[in-house]
């Protein structure tokens, strides 16, 4: 029987915390398998005990010696040897072989504090430094995967941060290749374009050949050089050739002008839509036009964002507006980015109690770690992450990001790593595992049933871009039809 | 294998280092650099031109701060450390009262030779950094480097072994060296108010970054930290131990420069120590690659003369507590850093036994300060260099939790 995950967090948070605790030798030996703690025998231990016996007394020696050798000068006091220069070579040399005896003997030392004894084995255990890691990994996750096997769940942690470094990873090669060619272009810029296309998958050449199209794209030639770096990764991340994407895009300008849509930036919204089959636009943008006549939104490109949400219109509208009453209730203040986070959970597949407590959750979390929290905090209270996870993964994101310096400036960061986060925080895989502390009200069937199928087909799974301070989401799922007013192709919010 | 120099990019200064022969006062520990590879006045291109152009060398060096630039083509090393070369004094890109660069339209303005005035108007130079001799920052030109401020910074760099006085780590001075009388003139010339009337000097140093702590530079370490530790390439949890192991290690040295330098002068009766006058740890000190915090701002370590024994410890008192919330705050931004990049989730009191655990690791070896947690307390014994057993001193660092 392997072990589980509670278990092993039982076992691991005694040896943090150094206390005695006793756990089976099979139990002791997958834990070491697995490299979370290191075991000593009582011989070994005895050694070590006998190595650091003249600790104090090598300490002191090291002091001396080292106020025997001060050279710096001022007036003379007594008690202050006068060197030779010979002989300070010399002994400088003796303090620097008496000083690396007193740094082992202090590592051995240190090895024994945090050692603690297991009488079912027999043997001395400490907790490894994957093992610290471990355990921040397990209170995280435990509500929803505290019935795994230990191995099993040490994996899923490992294909997490494993595929986010072949994100960072890919980026930079992107933006390695990219700027070779164009040192004037602006990095920082580059950055979440190279994101989104490399976890599009999308290699140098489809964004370089869809960056060459951007500027043919109608209504885009007066935009700067680093907006087209959205519109190439909007088209890259689209199927289709050169000519295909531009006459999807063409289309939907066309129809966005035709319908008096066309305010506010039609191009990004025409952009969003060239993966919508041609004939499903006209049902897109007969929703935006219902929405701009029955709900009051401060920006126009919001509306845009409910109009492509799984729910009908009325629907939707009322979503909204309880969402808005709710987290005002809480005690923010609205405005147009608490307007524009409300808009964002109303295309939530979660219900509008659930969203309000996850964002309230969350929004404390991440003040100060963004200038817009809230639209943060919306982004991922949306997903069907619990806060905790949400957060989880959010800082081995901004981990990941930090570690591989894709950043000229650290306010960056964040950003990058929101647009990681989401692709993991939005996996429509995660609800239907066991449902954690914030969805305990709304139990979802181990089977799931045809409504659940369907909600885990609604559940949006959206690349999020980030245009000049904003962000914009779009969901690479498959259409899914449950009314003939339902309309899922997704332009952008902000 | 050293530990790199690093500096963060700013721009670029354009200089003329002149072959004439000027005023030196060296330190005898860096003779050889100088005289090898630093030898040379680093004078600014407008200035030059002014002068006559006499014969000399073009030289790019990077802003640092008003008055300074970095010779990131010269780099030295000293025990396991690298440094590049700086030169302090050698002209400001910016105005003395505005918000705005320095500009040829300005110095006209404020040129009171009418025969200097008329030479400048004839130059269209579009890089107008400049030394003036207007009075700054007590009785400083500004841009350029009084003698007095420069000799008690060299003074400082004599007193130490190379780079370290006894732990402290210091930006050492090369040499000082006088402008050459023609370039006094013409600096002694500018003035907006109030005119310095002394001699001009530049210091020539040696730093291992130009990171600081918090102000005064492109990238700080308090501010930006996430981009220093980009630039100093920290992506490990051992790197970010050792890392803040040194850092520990020298702000505690910093913390206690007094006692670790004290000394008893028995012709006068009194114990000496050095003490930082108007400069402080968050904008005088940069730090290196390895953590290590470098002095860099010489002029303001003096000695502080006292007469009693009450006196000394009341001095060991002051000069930490005047400094602490700054190494503190390195120390926690470094802390805050490594558990955000490799995201390890520490609470707040397991960041606090964490660090109680490296400044403990650092202080080991240190023989003018040990280290002892009492339960969730931490203290610093301090013992001087000199009558230790009658002025040592208890701190405490880390308060408990009752």
């Amino acid at each position: 029987m392997r072990m589980l995950v509670s278990r092993a967090l039982g076992i691991l948070e005694a040896l943090r915390r150094r206390e005695a605790t006793e756990f089976t030798v099979d139990e002791q030996m997958e834990l070491l398998n697995l490299r979370l703690v290191n075991v000593c025998s009582s011989d070994d231990y005895g050694k070590m005990r006998n190595a650091v016996r003249d600790f104090s007394v090598l300490s002191q020696k090291v002091r001396s010696m080292a106020r025997e050798l001060d050279t710096s000068s001022g007036p003379m006091s007594s008690g202050f040897r006068r060197w030779k220069k010979s002989e300070l070579v010399k002994a400088r040399e003796l303090y620097k072989s008496v000083l690396a005896r007193l740094e082992d003997a202090a590592g051995k030392k240190a090895a024994i504090e945090a050692l603690v004894y297991n009488s079912a084995s027999g043997f001395y255990v400490s907790l490894a430094l994957e093992g610290r890691r471990t355990i921040s990994d397990m209170n995280s996750w435990k509500q929803r995967f505290g019935s795994e096997e230990l191995g099993a769940f040490i994996n899923r942690m490992h294909a997490m941060r494993n595929s986010m470094e072949l994100s960072v990873l890919g980026a930079s090669s992107l933006v390695d290749q990219f700027m070779s060619p164009r040192p004037g272009m602006i990095k920082p810029e580059l950055r979440p374009s190279a994101i989104i296309a490399s976890q599009s998958g999308v290699d140098a050449e489809r964004f370089e050949e869809m960056f060459a199209l951007a500027p043919q794209t109608h209504g885009m030639e007066a935009y700067p050089e680093e907006d087209e770096l959205l519109v190439s990764t909007y088209l890259s991340s689209a199927t289709g050739g050169q000519e295909h994407l531009a006459s999807r895009y063409s289309t939907a300008h066309s129809n966005l002008f035709g319908y008096g849509l066309g305010t506010g930036n039609a191009e990004l919204k025409a952009l969003a839509l060239t993966d919508t089959p041609m004939e499903q636009q006209g049902e897109m943008v007969d929703r935006m036009r219902w929405l701009k006549e029955i709900v009051v939104l401060p920006d126009e490109n919001d509306i845009a964002w409910l109009a492509r949400s799984p729910y009908t219109v009325l629907e939707v509208k009322s979503r909204y507006e309880e969402l808005v009453s709710a987290v005002v209730a809480l005690g923010h203040q609205e405005n147009s980015d608490i307007r524009t986070a409300c808009a964002i959970m109303a295309g939530s597949a979660l219900s509008v109690d659930v969203l309000t407590r996850k964002f309230d959750a969350l929004v404390g979390q991440l003040r100060y770690v963004f200038d817009a929290a809230y639209v943060a905090a919306a982004m991922l209270a949306s997903g069907p992450l619990d806060p905790d996870e949400a957060m989880h993964v959010f800082k081995e994101a901004v981990g990941v990001v930090s570690r591989a310096n894709f950043f000229d400036d650290a306010g960056e960061v964040e950003n990058l790593a929101l647009l990681i986060v989401n692709r993991y925080g939005t996996d429509a895989q995660a609800i239907r595992q066991p449902p954690p502390r914030f969805f305990a009200e709304q139990p979802l069937p181990e089977q799931p049933s045809q409504e659940d199928e369907r909600r885990r087909q609604m559940t949006p799974w959206y690349y999020w871009y980030y245009w000049h301070n904003r962000y914009y989401g779009r969901p690479m799922y498959r259409y899914y039809r449950t009314h003939p007013g339902h309309m899922h192709t997704v332009p952008h919010f902000g | 294998m050293p530990s790199r120099a690093v500096w963060v990019p700013n721009d670029p200064v354009s200089l003329v280092v002149l072959n004439q022969e000027t005023e030196v006062v060296g330190n005898p520990q860096l003779e050889s650099l100088w005289r090898d590879r630093l030898r040379g006045v680093y004078v600014p291109q407008l200035m030059w031109k002014l002068a006559g152009m006499p014969a000399g060398r073009q030289y790019r060096g990077i802003r640092d701060d008003n008055r300074s630039a970095l010779l990131t083509d010269d780099r030295f090393v000293i025990g396991e450390r690298e440094y590049f070369a700086a030169v302090k004094g050698c002209g400001s890109d910016f105005d003395a009262y505005e918000h705005s660069p320095l500009t040829s339209e300005t110095l006209q303005a404020i040129c009171h030779d009418p025969e200097i005035a008329s030479d400048l108007a004839d130059l269209n130079n579009g890089d107008a950094r400049f030394v003036t001799a207007e009075r700054w920052f007590g009785n400083t030109p500004y841009g350029g480097q009084a003698p007095d401020n420069a000799m008690l910074g060299l003074l400082a760099s004599l007193r130490a072994n190379r780079n370290e006085i006894d732990g402290f780590y210091i930006c050492p001075i090369v040499a000082l060296l006088q402008l050459p009388e023609r370039f006094q003139r013409i600096a002694s010339s500018f003035y907006w108010y109030r005119k310095y009337t002394g001699t001009y000097w530049q210091e020539v140093r040696l730093m291992p970054s130009n990171v600081r702590l918090y102000f005064q530079s492109p990238v700080t370490f308090g501010a930006d930290t996430g981009e220093a530790f980009a630039l100093f390439n920290l992506k490990s949890l051992e790197s970010c131990e050792d890392f803040l192991t040194n850092l520990a290690r020298s702000t505690l040295a910093a913390l206690t420069l007094y006692a670790r330098t004290l000394r008893y002068d028995s012709r006068s009766g009194c114990y000496m120590g050095l003490g930082y006058h108007d400069v402080w740890l968050d904008k005088d000190a940069v730090i290196a690659a390895d953590g290590t915090l470098h002095f860099a701002d010489l002029e303001g370590i003096e000695d502080v003369r006292v007469g009693r024994p009450d006196d000394v410890r009341e001095q060991i008192l002051m000069q930490f507590y005047r400094n602490v919330y700054e190494a503190n705050f390195s120390l926690e931004a470094t802390a805050v850093e490594t558990e955000r990049r490799l995201a390890l989730n520490q609470s707040r009191s397991e960041r606090r036994a964490w660090l109680s655990e490296i400044i403990q690791k650092a202080c080991r070896a240190d023989p003018y300060v040990k280290v002892e947690r009492r339960g969730d307390k931490m203290y610093v014994f301090v013992e001087p260099a000199v009558d230790k057993s009658d002025l040592a001193v208890e701190i405490e660092l880390f308060s408990g939790g009752e």
